[in-house]
């Protein structure tokens, strides 16, 4: 599909409110796949916001970002992530960040709590190298939200660490060197 | 994907957004988890600690800043547990206290048992708790409300344990308002309220009945000490502005 809108063009007059109209690009995932993206929804992400700027700033046309260190699967989810926030204001995440307790919109609940706990840790990866702050922080949040109350057994299984052979199975203190 | 693969920066935010509970139990998940933790000690709000002490096992409860709340419990074979776990909590606490909790349980049945277990029990965990406070490079705040609760008696045994010593370790923030001693009545013996009455001499009785004395703090000239007592079961020394 070709982009609906062009970087060279400017704001209607005619549509002074903020719903200005969704300019869209390709993002291409690591292993190939080309997905479309708001870039509001794009600028949410730091690093991404940084090349964006560069093409505006020289002038070229924006056809199609490469992002080389995210597999299509985790970005399909990051781009429905940003495209369902790309209207927050973006202090309310700075705000969260080093916060303990965060409160975890609905939508994103529910989007972050379905995910199989290893696509859950590549989504939180690829926020981390993408730089998206309220990705980060609704992530990390639900993983610790899965680990609250459950003993050291159950979080090895929850978080993929296989059982060390030479540990006895109590949950209490081990490990004394 | 598993925790371990995960940048250290990610480990690190999900780190911070566990409870107290969490982190020990995680800590033992595996060595990098532990190794960790060591590392970056994973900071915690905890705005109350409460501390029950029985005889058999001792009761760790926290509330955190975010007003969740939970208890851990030690057994009596897990005592050296809960001094390394104490002790590792006070690592990671960053903010004060708004109360610090101390009660000492007593079943009803324990009454009947020998009063020096008792006093053995119980004095070895204060002189315990004392050291680990002292120890601390960071002393433990206490902002709002400290409070010791025990069998009257035992609190008798325990006073020596509560002089200025302990209460510096324990009020260093200079903010403390209140601290509180509530015992189990023994009316034969009104020697605690005796003694008290002996240091401070002239005691006022206020309106809702109960016992006041004050008295002046050292260098300290806008705040008195009061010692309020009702008959049956607590005093309370407090921080009052003339």
């Amino acid at each position: 599909m070709a982009p609906k809108k062009n970087s060279a063009k400017r704001p209607q007059p005619s549509t002074p409110k903020p719903s200005a109209p969704a300019r869209i690009v390709k993002v291409q995932s690591s292993d190939g796949h080309i997905l479309q993206a708001d870039v509001r929804a794009l600028l949410l992400s730091s690093t991404l916001a940084a090349t964006i700027k560069g093409y505006d700033d020289e002038n070229k046309p924006l056809e199609k970002l490469e992002v080389n260190n995210v597999v299509g699967f985790t970005l399909k989810l990051v781009l429905e992530w940003c495209e369902k926030h790309k209207e927050d204001d973006p202090a309310i995440a700075q705000a969260e960040k080093d916060k303990k307790n965060i409160f975890i919109p609905s939508w994103d609940r529910h989007f972050l709590t379905k995910l199989p706990m290893g696509n859950l840790f590549d989504l939180i990866t690829a926020a981390y190298h993408l730089d998206i702050t309220g990705l980060i922080n609704y992530g990390c949040k639900t993983v610790a939200n899965s680990a609250k109350g459950k003993s050291t057994e159950e979080m090895r299984e929850l978080f993929g660490i296989p059982e060390p052979w030479e540990q006895p199975s109590t949950s209490t203190a081990t490990w004394d060197d | 994907m598993s925790l371990t693969d995960i940048p250290d920066l990610a480990i690190t935010t999900i780190l911070e957004k566990l409870d107290f509970r969490s982190i020990l139990n995680l800590r033992n998940v595996c060595h990098g988890s532990r190794k960790h933790i060591e590392n970056t000690i994973p900071p915690l709000w905890i705005s109350r600690i409460k501390i029950t002490v029985a005889t058999d096992k001792i009761d760790l409860h926290l509330e955190d800043v975010g007003s969740s709340n939970y208890s851990i419990r030690y057994l009596e074979e897990g005592v050296e547990t809960f001094w390394d776990d104490f002790q590792r909590l006070l690592k990671h606490q960053k903010s004060s206290l708004n109360y610090f909790n101390l009660v000492l349980h007593f079943q009803a049945d324990e009454k009947l048992k020998e009063k020096t277990i008792l006093d053995k029990v119980y004095s070895e965990f204060l002189q315990r708790l004392q050291s680990l406070l002292k120890s601390q490079k960071h002393p433990l705040k206490v902002q709002k409300r400290c409070l010791i609760v025990g069998d009257q008696n035992e609190i008798m045994s325990i006073l020596p344990y509560l002089d200025s010593k302990e209460l510096e370790s324990l009020q260093e923030s200079p903010n403390l308002q209140t601290f509180d001693l509530h015992f189990e009545p023994d009316h034969s013996s009104l020697v605690l309220r005796r003694m008290i009455r002996n240091v401070f001499r002239e005691a006022y009785v206020d309106e809702t009945s109960l016992t006041d004395w004050y008295s002046r703090i050292p260098d300290s000239p806008e705040y008195i000490l009061s010692a309020r007592s009702s008959y049956f079961s607590w005093i309370t020394f407090s921080r009052s502005k003339m």
